[in-house]
């Protein structure tokens, strides 16, 4: 599912009033800080003149200490804040599946959001998506009925889904609530029982509540049972799973014939990075290591470690041999005492397999840890953790540290291993830390580091830039421009989006309509710019049938809507090949479905007027005029033009061509007439008739200078009418 | 077929920053100086304020799109004389000729063909 998802910029937006506060909190970091080197300063004033600390200095200190405290936890509870989005990003990704399965089901819902500026921790409302949906799509499945059964049941035939959020005291409150035809607990306990998941006995001691929850045991969450207890759906497990990983729980009230409500209780933690690890001591260090890099912990003699010349120690260990390593060693801190029996966690990354020696093994432990932040990058460091006992603890990152020992194996040899090991541990290590933030999950044994080669699509999701569309020669073919129009546009389709869903409920609103267009002519103008011109025209297309919306001519209906939807998805999909270096394309069948809401196009060819068959028509006041004229001494003109517009359209260029003559002269009458040329009757030849003071080489003159050179005139000829 | 624009001085006015910004580019390039507006009215007031020898603009942008700073420049008597280019991803003819009503004096469409773009500012710049 996931794997579908478009790939999105990992960013968030982050208020003015918060990174003031930012800069307030790092100004009283510097003056702590000054305060300390005074305080240090006086210490060894006074140390060096053999003087007992005094009395100030003591304060200083204490002072320093409380400030720095209070900065500290000021700072965490900012970036707290700072991580804070609102539900409504999450929310609002459910409106269009919602609409698209309702249709598919030929189900009536309505979609009810609540709470959508519930503030939660940016990281739980990421992780709040899968279940969410999960159990979305379980209610629009199973849980809802179709009209029909619902007016049976003497229900209104449009049933209500509400999501719900909110905040109680530390806990987010996430409600998913259908008033469907809710779950029968018997039918669940039976399939249990049949299942062998409890037995009657068990069950009979059951409360309704754990009756109900049965439907979270893996064995009941298969498709075939789904269905039997009136289908909660396959996969409750896995989201009871996920809500757990969260550190919070789901609890279910069902009233059968009623409906249903799903509450997800999320605690507001800190920060919500939840790791399984083991945790150790190496000398006064504690390290936690990510459980799904522990392959092993063993013990072992240390007479038992094979020390080779130029390759450093190794144990063996199920019969093969994995280099060892002192963990602190590893991390540039100073390596742990020699022992007789040394204690050994055996870790492994996709990249290789090393023993690590600790003091000790403590305890495996679910820890809630923060990413170090780019900042205090730390080599071989992923994370800091609070473990149990209140004790701060570091993360190892294993991948590091296996692409370090690497280094430090290679340059045994010379003895100069420690500091040659950073340098190198310190160019591979940029690829994993790049890689561990983009998915700051903390599962850092799946971290893909390097599984994109594509150029270009680094950490940020950057687009490809290797050229794979093609660009044609306008200016927007500037490469280097790209990738912000493409973020751009990612914005404006997402808003887009929300408009037209909005749009459904109301057709007939003119101004959203307008809006709208709005929005696709945007787009429409940013794909154009970046030479993306197919999609371009495609969404022109588009843009055509919004513009017979907002002019009232076309009304807006359900498979207008549909076009407009699908349409936004052609950007997304387009946006999706960029992303991953493909050239994006446009479906064939989409463009039929769009051509048939657009204005039927008039037959152009056949009404193009033959300038040598007919004459000018000349009104009595214009015969006036031209009489008057040649009388005052001007020279009357008929002008034969063939012109070869490139890049404009003909009809254009001959308007031009008019206005330009108009400025030598006093245009009498054209062929085509002008209303003809502007109804786009016109080749590429005009006749135009037109008294004027220059004389016939002035006028060959002006012509070749002007109209030649700059109007794609190709040939002309003059005549001077007596 | 060379652009002799040294010391002249053109108005770009467009919503998009990014269309404005390859625009310029572009245009410093023949050796304009670009200043830039946002809308239409923003585009009037500079228009008003500078002596320019040129106005490139977008139709379709907020407050006062493109057509209605056509009409307002050309009413103006100290704007008159300055040609406006339309540039606009609508190719039909129906915003060409709105356009051209409101008293543009030339439409490119986008996306914008360079030698266009070069033959229309000597069209209106030369024999003027």
């Amino acid at each position: 599912m996931a794997g579908n998802e478009p790939r999105t910029i990992d960013r968030m937006m982050v208020k003015i009033e918060h990174l003031d506060r930012l800069l307030g909190l790092v100004g009283e970091v510097i003056i702590t800080s000054n305060s300390i080197a005074t305080t240090n300063r006086r210490i060894q004033e006074n140390y060096d003149r053999r003087l007992p600390i005094d009395k100030l200095s003591m304060d200083m200190i204490k002072i320093a200490e409380e400030s720095s405290n209070r900065i500290s936890s000021d700072m965490h509870s900012l970036v707290m804040d700072i991580r804070m989005v609102e539900m409504r990003g999450t929310f609002q990704r459910f409106r269009r599946p919602v609409r698209d399965m309702a249709k598919e089901a030929e189900k009536q819902v309505e979609l009810e959001l609540v709470g959508e500026d519930t503030l939660v921790d940016k990281t739980i409302s990421e992780k709040l998506y899968d279940p969410l949906n999960h159990q979305i799509r379980n209610a629009m499945d199973h849980g809802i009925e179709d009209p029909l059964e619902r007016q049976r049941a003497g229900k209104s035939p449009v049933a209500t889904l509400r999501l719900k959020a909110y905040q109680r005291e530390n806990n987010i409150f996430v409600e998913i609530k259908d008033d469907g035809r809710g779950i029968n607990t018997d039918s669940v306990v039976s399939a249990a029982i049949e299942r062998g998941i409890i037995t009657q006995a068990e069950a009979d001691g059951l409360s309704e509540d754990e009756k109900l929850k049965l439907i979270f045991h893996p064995g009941l969450s298969t498709k075939s049972t789904a269905s039997k207890i009136s289908g909660r759906g396959v996969g409750m497990d896995v989201v009871k799973m996920n809500i757990e990983e969260l550190g919070g729980e789901v609890n279910i009230e069902t009233e059968l014939g009623k409906g249903t409500t799903f509450t997800f209780i999320i605690p507001q933690v800190t920060a919500v990075n939840i790791l399984d690890c083991l945790t150790v001591r190496a000398g006064s260090n504690l390290f936690a290591i990510p459980i799904l890099n522990v392959v092993s912990t063993v013990r072992i003699a240390s007479d038992q470690v094979h020390v080779a010349f130029g390759q450093g120690k190794s144990i063996t260990y199920l019969g093969s041999i994995i280099t060892l390593f002192d963990l602190n060693e590893l991390l540039d801190d100073s390596p742990l005492e020699e022992r007789d029996t040394l204690t050994v966690v055996i870790v492994e990354s996709k990249t290789g397999r090393i023993a690590l020696s600790v003091s000790e093994l403590l305890t495996p432990e679910k820890l809630v840890y923060t990413p170090l932040a780019a900042m205090f990058e730390v080599q071989g460091i992923s994370g800091v953790t609070m473990m149990s006992g209140n004790k701060m603890g570091l993360i190892v990152d294993v991948m590091e540290l296996v692409n370090r020992s690497r280094g430090t194996g290679r340059h045994m040899d010379d003895s100069s291993g420690t500091s040659a090991s950073s340098v190198i541990a310190g160019v591979a290590g940029d690829e994993t830390t790049r890689a561990g933030e983009k998915t700051s999950d903390g599962d850092l044994a799946s971290v893909e580091a390097g599984a994109e080669p594509e150029e270009g699509v680094g950490a940020g999701g950057r687009f490809s830039s290797d050229g794979s569309v093609t660009l044609s020669s306008d200016i927007g073919a500037e490469i280097s421009h790209r990738d912000e129009f493409l973020v751009e546009l990612e914005d404006m389709v997402n808003s887009a989006g929300e408009k037209i869903l909005n749009l459904e409920q109301v057709p007939d609103d003119i101004d959203l309509i307008n809006t709208i267009f709005r929005d696709f002519h945007s787009i429409k103008g940013n794909l154009m710019m970046v030479g993306l011109t197919e999609l371009g025209a495609f969404i022109h297309e588009v843009e055509a049938i919004l513009d017979r919306g907002r002019s009232g001519s076309l009304e807006i209906n359900s498979e207008i809507i549909d076009i407009l939807l699908d349409s936004t998805d052609v950007i997304k999909a387009a946006q999706r090949d960029l992303a991953n270096g493909k050239a994006p394309r446009i479906d064939a069948e989409q463009l039929k479905n769009i051509e048939k809401y657009q204005k039927p196009k008039e037959e152009k060819k056949g009404a193009v007027v033959d300038i040598h068959q007919r004459t000018f028509h000349l009104s009595s006041l214009e015969q006036f005029n031209l009489l008057a004229h040649r009388h005052s001494g001007y020279n009357v003109y008929q002008v034969f033009l063939t012109f070869e517009p490139k890049y404009q359209h003909p009809f254009l260029v001959a308007l031009l061509i008019l206005k330009r003559i108009s400025q030598i002269g006093y245009i009498f009458g054209a062929v085509p007439m002008v209303e003809e040329i502007e109804n786009q009757d016109i080749d590429n030849q005009l006749k135009i008739m037109f008294s004027s003071n220059l004389d016939v080489d002035k006028l060959n003159g002006y012509i070749e200078d002007v109209l030649v050179k700059y109007y794609d005139v190709t040939e002309f000829e003059v005549l001077k009418t007596v | 077929m060379t652009l002799d624009v040294k010391g002249k001085t053109v108005l770009v006015v467009d919503d998009y920053q990014s269309m404005r910004v390859i625009l310029k580019e572009h245009l410093q390039g023949f050796g304009f100086t670009v200043i830039e507006a946002e809308n239409g009215m923003e585009g009037l007031e500079l228009a008003r304020e500078n002596q320019l020898d040129m106005i490139f603009t977008d139709i379709v942008m907020p407050v006062m799109d493109g057509l209605e700073l056509c009409q307002e420049a050309k009413s103006d008597a100290s704007l008159v004389n300055v040609p406006i280019v339309v540039l606009s991803t609508h190719a039909d003819a129906s915003y060409i000729l709105k356009a051209i009503h409101n008293g543009a004096d030339d439409y490119v469409a986008k996306p914008i063909e360079i030698r266009l773009l070069e033959k229309v500012i000597m069209r209106l710049i030369d024999g003027r």
